[in-house]
């Protein structure tokens, strides 16, 4: 879900996805190519993601770039929903545990 | 080294040849990055992890269902196979063809007479029958054996 709001955010490349992710490794740990790729490939076969291939500056070889795909955005938009009930319900249980806590 | 680093992804089986062309491409599109960025080649190698493993990070995109439909053909024809091919040889042993009329005789254990031994229509019919199934188990011994190799390289 993470991944899908990052490239749905604007069309990136794999690089700049790690890097993104690795702002958050304090929480999510460190993002590694090895994992993220995999996880690229799956969500792309899914039809959730489409890439397109840009020459390089860097190497005079070529970039990939991903976005969304409306599939993909439907998708991603699916999950925000089941996330905003998951936390949702989560924060109730502990707003109910805080809530003794003070009265104490 | 990067080309070192590479190759070996190159060289790993844990890859379908389909995905290895792009997942190399990629593999040089991140050595490009990273280096563009100022990460030094090492870093960026410990973060891949050993070639073999990473190659084998995208294991499994290969449709696993097959594999028990590779199991089943290979076992049924190896199964017609080997019953052919047994059924063939007794055949044999026990042709007239083969061993001329009186050698028969005397190995079934001196039957009395013909009553034993069937031909089954002229001569050259007998020939034929015996090379069209001398043919068929060695076509099922090529599909048993062809199924076999498919389902050992997708082991690996």
């Amino acid at each position: 879900m993470i991944l899908l709001c990052i490239i749905g955010k604007k069309e990136t490349y794999g690089y700049e996805i790690i890097s993104e992710l690795n702002k958050s490794s304090e929480v999510l740990g460190f993002a590694r190519e090895g994992t993220v790729y995999p996880i690229l490939y799956r969500l792309t076969e899914a039809g959730l993601l489409q890439t397109r291939l840009a020459p390089s500056a860097a190497n005079g070889g070529s970039k990939k770039f991903y976005s969304l795909t409306s599939e993909g955005r439907l998708c991603l938009e699916e999950q925000l929903c089941f996330w905003r009930q998951f936390a949702d319900c989560v924060d109730g249980y502990i707003s109910g545990y805080r809530e003794t806590e003070e009265e104490k | 080294m990067k080309q070192a680093y590479i190759n070996a992804v190159k060289n790993s089986k844990a890859i379908s040849k389909a995905k290895k062309a792009e997942i190399i491409r990629d593999l040089e599109e991140i050595f490009a990055e990273s280096l563009a960025h100022g990460e030094n080649e090492a870093s960026l190698e410990a973060r891949l992890g050993e070639p073999e493993q990473f190659a084998s990070g995208f294991e499994g995109e290969a449709p696993k269902g097959k594999k028990g439909l590779l199991i089943a053909l290979a076992a049924v024809f190896s199964g017609t196979f080997l019953g052919a091919l047994g059924y063939y040889i007794v055949m044999l042993l026990r042709s007239t063809f083969i061993l001329g009329l009186d050698e028969s005789m005397a190995i079934i254990g001196g039957a009395d007479g013909p009553t034993m031994i069937f031909v089954q229509g002229s001569m050259n019919g007998v020939i034929w029958t015996y090379i069209l199934f001398g043919a068929l188990v060695l076509a099922l011994g090529a599909l048993a054996v062809f199924f076999w190799v498919k389902l050992f390289r997708r082991m690996r």
